[in-house]
């Protein structure tokens, strides 16, 4: 089996020592990150990039590309886990992905089972991330052969459908995201057209013939855009540390919250393969699916262990759910996967 | 959703997207084999910008004006730290990392919370020093490091 082939070459190289410690430093920033509200992972991955480049400059070109891209998919992951350990501690997500995760989790903590749901947390994140390896390897092969396939219309109409998944699905007023999608579009006509090599919107300033830069601007909306906003609000956190306890969760919360991880992992890849459906929305699609499927349903919102293990597995699974879009047609299934093909497009 | 906010936004943005549709008249028509031309696309999104603006205008008049919980927002501050952030930008080069992060800190840390000016001074300096180091010498990225005339 070629496929089979191909993961144990993967591995082979991931386990080499010095990609076994940038995807630590990777996984360790990222958490972090994800651990400090207003940093997503999105800003996250954007400000590392430029140090990825020298942290692996004495390698290979070939190696420094791989290494790289472990360090950013680090990142990512650790991102996306981090996000949690507030969201139960605090009752403050740390990014969009774990806002579900407070409703149950903060309640956890306040009855002295925080250490539970944060180990929770990361068993269900693992298990997602397994699955979502094993899936993203046989779903890769058949779907890049579709890709192959593809020509210009295909390309435009996915270009469409993911601008209007994105703009469809964001936030609750619909006409400002579409407003932000086509400013977002006017923005990119700055430079010069790749099409006929003329100069659109320059105005004989040299700087602006390249185009403005895509991370330059997903920067300085997404991180500016936090820190404005938490000095115009400053925000009085009244949230107490909650006791950890015991770290381990015990047999019958593992038992209670196997199922809901198993379904979280599952749902959350496929919501993930959808271009523009984050992990976000698969968050919260999972919480919902564990709700309605609950033998008893109003212990949700008042510490079921479920209501933890759920989303946090979505939510992982979702992220590497996004990879395949990316890394088999090209096309970016979220914010946070669009840099890193900006990232990877560095290396190739 | 804020009403006022709403309505700014969208008439600002009515105008950029004019702007925009304006600007694409001095772009040329024509490209080599395509009926096409680049000033097309600017165009016709700056056209949807327009009527998107005028749609969400529309909205905000059907917002009920009941619920105003009117949060004060620290405007002052906020100003204070835009302009110090716009100042920061453009003095990067001229005046070099360290010493533009190190004031831009002090400002940023006094007018966010008013206090110790020399535990203010400590972090940041730490911090403008710090970064500098690892960034600079550890990761050999490159960073105006002091003004031209120092160094």
């Amino acid at each position: 089996m070629d496929v089979i082939n191909f993961l144990l070459d993967g591995f082979q190289t991931a386990l080499l020592p010095h990609n076994l410690l940038f995807a630590f430093i990777g996984v360790l920033i990222g958490t972090a990150v994800g651990v400090l509200p207003g940093i997503g992972p999105m800003s996250g991955v954007a400000l590392l990039i430029p140090v990825t480049a020298s942290m692996t400059g004495g390698l290979e070109p070939a190696e420094a590309a791989t290494s790289s891209i472990i360090l950013l998919a680090g990142v990512y992951y650790g991102a996306m886990y981090g996000g949690s350990t507030t969201s139960i501690l605090l009752n403050t997500p740390g990014e969009s992905s774990s806002v579900v995760t407070t409703l149950d989790g903060y309640q956890m903590a306040k009855q002295g089972r925080a250490g539970s749901a944060l180990s929770i947390a990361a068993i269900g994140s693992f298990f997602a991330g397994i699955v979502a390896l094993i899936a993203l390897t046989l779903l890769a092969e058949p779907l890049s052969e579709v890709a192959l396939k593809f020509g210009p219309a295909e390309y435009f109409s996915l270009m469409l459908l993911g601008l209007a998944a994105v703009s469809g699905l964001a936030g609750n007023s619909m006409t400002k995201a579409w407003m932000m999608t086509v400013f977002g579009l006017l923005l990119s006509t700055i430079g010069i057209d790749a099409v006929s090599g003329v100069a659109r919107f320059t105005y004989d300033i040299s700087v602006l013939y390249g185009g403005l830069e895509f991370l330059t601007i997903a920067v300085g909306l997404f991180a500016l855009g936090e820190v404005f906003k938490a000095i115009l609000h400053k925000e009085q956190n009244e949230g107490e540390v909650a006791k950890v306890g015991r770290i381990l969760p015990s047999k019958q919360e593992l038992k209670e919250s196997s199922g809901p991880i198993v379904r979280g992992s599952l749902l959350g890849f496929f919501v993930g393969v959808l271009p523009g459906a984050g992990a976000t929305l698969a968050s919260f699609f999972s919480y919902i699916l564990e709700k309605k499927i609950s033998k008893n349903p109003e212990k949700f919102g008042k510490g079921a262990i479920a209501g933890v293990a759920a989303p946090e597995s979505a939510n992982n699974a979702a992220s590497g759910g996004a990879m395949i879009p990316l890394l088999t047609l090209g096309i970016p299934g979220s914010g946070t996967t669009a840099i890193l093909m900006n990232g990877s497009a560095h290396y190739v | 959703m804020n009403k006022t906010f709403d309505r700014y936004a969208s008439i600002l943005f009515l105008m950029i997207g004019a702007a925009f549709m304006l600007e694409s008249f001095r772009i040329a028509k024509s490209a080599y084999g395509s009926n096409v031309g680049p000033n097309v696309f600017p165009f016709l999104l700056g056209l949807m910008l327009v009527l998107l603006s005028i749609k969400l205008l529309l909205e905000t008049l059907k917002y009920n004006a009941g619920h105003l919980s009117k949060k004060k927002l620290q405007y002052k501050k906020f100003l204070i730290i835009l302009a110090a952030a716009i100042l920061y930008a453009m003095l990067l080069e001229p005046l070099g990392y360290v010493v533009t992060t190190f004031l831009f800190l002090i400002i940023g840390f006094q007018t966010m919370e008013k206090g110790n000016l020399l535990r203010t001074v400590f972090i940041a300096g730490a911090f403008s020093f710090g970064v500098y180091y690892v960034y600079v010498e550890i990761l050999q990225g490159t960073l105006p490091g002091w003004p031209v005339w120092f160094s």
